[in-house]
């Protein structure tokens, strides 16, 4: 498949087909929590912001800003877009701003009908100030990193996916290129404007393929003690499903008692939670409750995003009757168990990439390091920003799909931190980032790899692809002899 | 291994480091073991000085504070004559409380008024700013916390970021110095405050009198003011030196620090005055700022109390505008901080480090 139509398929922004279809407007969910949501499709002029959904202790993290800076010489989209609306500190006194003017001291002197308010154009200036908001508030891909360097210890990512909820139930939001995946996933429980039914395709393609032996249980009509939550990108990115591929050769070679929702399973709700559509909070309950009444002790995602959602966000909505873990932490788990045995090695010098919503976001860094060190032949190396400090690679937070020149700058720094470490392999847990960096890696025509974990798993556990790793041999003296560039690992789908 | 990333310079960072150890160490002896000791009740009053010609009921020098604060408080404690003819004890006094007999001194009553009027207004605007902004908080409906108050993590956040600053401490060495000089200082001067209204004006309404905790809370006093003084100072020099980039400052911040120092400048100004005009005895040196700075005043042949007067107005108008400001400005980071970093870390310690 060449890159041209690897990106049209990666790429987030509407077909021609969906280009001139509304979103649809459903109704808000009953909860005392959300405000009302308007009828009219465009907001308007001096609508309020309701910030009910924000909680006390938001509102006054607004006021706790020092505008020190450390968030600035941090934030990833700041270092390829230095425009100062975009920092985390001008977010926050920029909203601050507009909310004293709403409900202050002087709203309350000079009402927005009033004569005063009429002269000094308070609505006009309200307004831009707003739109100039809103500007810098999408412009982030809630990395994380801010509330990690913040001396005032801000949670910044709960504070701006907060405010976006606000922003869109006003009428103000979201960007325009963040209307098709919000459309999509009400419409079909999915960002890629693909229907229902082919869903599981991947796992039906993959047995088809002699890749799995067999397509994996449905727990809506079977029963497992593991459910593996699949998400949308492995389910719909051709370039990414052989990222759900591996994960069941992993989880079938580990002869664990699994199965997968199938057609069943929907968005995780990251994309709307992440651009503030309140409508994830219908999905997020349907999801909870479904899960709820499927009978397995665990679920099991190889998405951040969707691991992030799951174990994060969902408690806040209803609770849970399993346990949930990424798929780095169960075959951590696993492997301290002693119930994986590593049957091959695997000769690569690999650095790792900490995806936002796996490490910051979760506290996990260690599972995955582990798990790399321990599979004979890999030579690890620690890339420069890690941990905490890890780089984002902006294919989160509705960046990819709202400045995507954007992403793409972010994406190649992050790579050319990987370059510098002299691995040959760049590995990271989550397809999003995987699919992410890959734009960094074409664009940068970097010597490295891009490759999930589960891949390395598989092959550490004797079960890759063979005729996917033949072409990889293929790429690698092409290389060496001087005629390739560093591309995926085998990831393609044919 | 974590990579700290350190923006001022390093001869910056180690004078940083060096001043607020020893702020720290000096700090902590100061406000948590030498107040335990020194606090003891000390039966015997300073000798003050006695003029020539004074009325029969003596007015010990040390009290003049009391006059300047609370005058009607002796009035209570059964000054007949005062209370029989209505004048104030300077107005009999005026050599006493003011040696160089200004014609301002009868003023000083006045000035009371002023001092009033001022607290009021700027209390008035500062109650509003706080109620509005409280409001606005209130607005939110969603919970602040998705777990319960995790309390050793609240209290290990309290020692670690609020009170010694950790985070900052990693980030930047002068920033931590300045942090420690303004924030720490005036913490710890808050809490001598209060130690010195307990001794000034409680402890002798049950007749206790304890001189030389009052003294020693002088001394600190002077001490954490210099602190926060210095800390401003640094502040200023960092905006400067450290311009450009990630650094912006604003008018706001411009505002902020210059008021601050006015307040410092004037409170010591204000010292100064009052101790070149008084009885050069050696217990004037617990406020040693303030004597050395009436040492350099009273080489000059000025009418320091009536000088004095309107620095003192002019200090209380600063003080006032802090006050009506801190709502409206930055300075309200110093309440709110401290509830954002307990309660982080409260959640925090729900989505630990794997």
């Amino acid at each position: 498949m060449d890159d041209k139509k690897q990106e049209e398929l990666i790429e987030d922004t509407p077909t021609e087909s969906n280009a001139e279809e509304k979103p649809e407007t459903a109704e808000a969910p009953e909860t005392q929590d959300l405000p009302a949501q308007t009828d009219s499709d465009e907001p308007e002029a001096g609508k309020r912001i309701r910030i009910k959904n924000l909680s006390p202790r938001q509102l006054l993290e607004l006021d706790t800003c020092t505008r020190c800076g450390e968030c600035v010489q941090w934030c990833p989209v700041y270092a390829q877009d230095e425009k100062d609306d975009l920092t985390p500190r001008a977010k926050a006194k920029a909203f601050r701003k507009i909310l004293r003017a709403q409900d202050g001291i002087l709203s309350t002197l000079a009402p927005p009908d009033s004569w005063v308010a009429k002269k000094l154009n308070l609505k006009g200036r309200q307004e831009k100030r707003i739109e100039r908001f809103i500007q810098g508030l999408y412009e982030c891909s809630t990395c994380g990193q801010c509330a990690y360097v913040c001396p005032s210890y801000i949670d910044t990512v709960e504070l701006w996916e907060g405010i976006r909820k606000s922003i869109v139930s006003a009428g103000y939001g979201p960007l325009e290129n963040h209307l098709a995946l919000t459309s999509s996933v009400k419409a079909y429980d999915n960002p890629w404007m693909q229907p229902r039914s082919v869903r599981d395709k991947w796992a039906k393609r993959a047995k088809k393929q002699k890749q799995i032996e067999k397509v994996p249980k449905n727990l809506s009509k079977e029963k497992a003690e593991v459910l593996y939550y699949v998400g949308c990108t492995a389910a719909f990115d051709v370039n990414i499903k052989q990222v759900a591929v591996n994960t069941v050769k992993v989880l079938d070679a580990c002869d664990v008692d699994f199965g997968i929702l199938g057609v069943k399973e929907k968005c995780c709700g990251s994309v709307l939670l992440r651009v503030g559509d309140p409508e994830y909070e219908r999905l997020a309950r349907e999801n909870i409750e479904t899960f709820n009444n499927m009978g397995f002790k665990t679920l099991i995602t190889s998405c951040a995003g969707c691991y992030k959602t799951i174990s994060q966000d969902y408690p806040k909505i209803g609770k849970m009757n399993f346990e949930i873990l990424h798929m780095v932490q169960f075959i951590d788990r696993l492997i301290q168990e002693g119930k994986v045995k590593f049957k091959q090695e695997v000769p690569m010098k690999v650095t790792y990439h900490d995806p936002c919503h796996l490490g910051r976001a979760s506290g996990i860094y260690e599972a995955p390091r582990r798990i790399l060190k321990s599979i004979p032949g890999i030579e690890f190396t620690e890339i420069e920003r890690h941990h905490e400090n890890s780089r984002c690679c902006g294919a989160g937070g509705g960046l990819k799909a709202g400045y995507p020149e954007v992403q793409q700058k972010m994406s190649q720094a992050r790579v050319r931190d990987a370059v510098a470490t002299g691995a040959t392999d760049f590995v990271t847990a989550c397809p999003f980032c995987y699919q992410g960096l890959l734009v960094g890696i074409t664009a940068e025509e970097a010597p490295i790899n891009m490759r999930d974990i589960t891949e390395i798993l598989t092959r550490a556990l004797g079960v890759a692809d063979e005729e996917a790793e033949d072409k990889e041999e293929a790429k690698k003296k092409a290389k060496e002899e001087g005629t390739g560039i560093g591309e995926q690992g085998s990831g393609t789908d044919g | 291994m974590m990579r700290t990333r350190l923006s001022s310079t390093e001869l910056g960072d180690c004078f940083g480091r060096c001043c607020s150890l020893a702020v720290s160490a000096v700090a902590c002896i100061l406000l948590w073991i030498a107040p335990c000791i020194v606090l003891a009740v000390d039966e015997g009053t300073l000798e003050g000085g006695k003029e020539q010609g004074a009325p029969a009921f003596h007015v010990p020098q040390e009290n003049l504070t009391i006059y300047e604060i609370a005058p009607r408080l002796y009035h209570r404690k059964g000054e007949s004559l005062v209370r029989a003819t209505g004048k104030d004890c300077r107005e009999c006094h005026v050599s006493q409380a003011y040696p160089q007999g200004d014609f301002f001194g009868w003023e000083h009553r006045k000035k009371w008024t002023l001092h009033w009027w001022m607290f009021s207004a700027s209390m008035f605007v500062m109650l509003l700013g706080i109620y509005s902004t409280v409001v606005l908080w209130r607005r939110g409906r969603s919970p602040s916390l998705h777990h319960p108050v995790h309390w050793p993590s609240v209290m290990r956040a309290t020692a670690k970021e609020v009170i010694m600053g950790e985070r900052v401490k990693r980030q930047s060495g002068l920033r931590w110095a300045v942090f420690q000089l303004i924030s720490v200082a005036f913490m710890a001067l808050t809490v001598v405050f209060a130690l010195i209204v307990v001794q000034r004006f409680l402890l002798p309404l049950v007749g206790v009198t304890a001189d030389r905790a009052g003294l020693f809370l002088d001394f600190s006093a002077d001490f954490l003011g210099g602190c926060i003084f210095v800390g401003i100072l640094l502040a200023i020099y960092r905006r400067i030196a450290e311009r450009g980039g990630y650094f912006k400052t604003e008018a706001e911040d411009i505002v902020v620090l210059l008021l601050l120092l006015g307040i410092v400048a004037t409170g010591f100004f204000l010292e100064s005055c009052r101790l070149a005009v008084v009885d050069p005895q050696p217990k004037i040196w617990a406020s040693f700022l303030g004597a050395a700075g009436a040492s350099v005043l009273r080489t000059w042949d000025l009418p320091w109390t009536g000088i004095r007067f309107y620095v003192w107005i002019f200090h209380a108008g600063l003080v006032f505008a802090f006050f009506a400001y801190f709502p409206f400005s930055k300075l309200f980071h110093m309440v709110t901080t401290p509830v954002a970093i307990v309660a982080t870390a409260s959640e925090a310690h729900y989505k630990q480090r794997q």
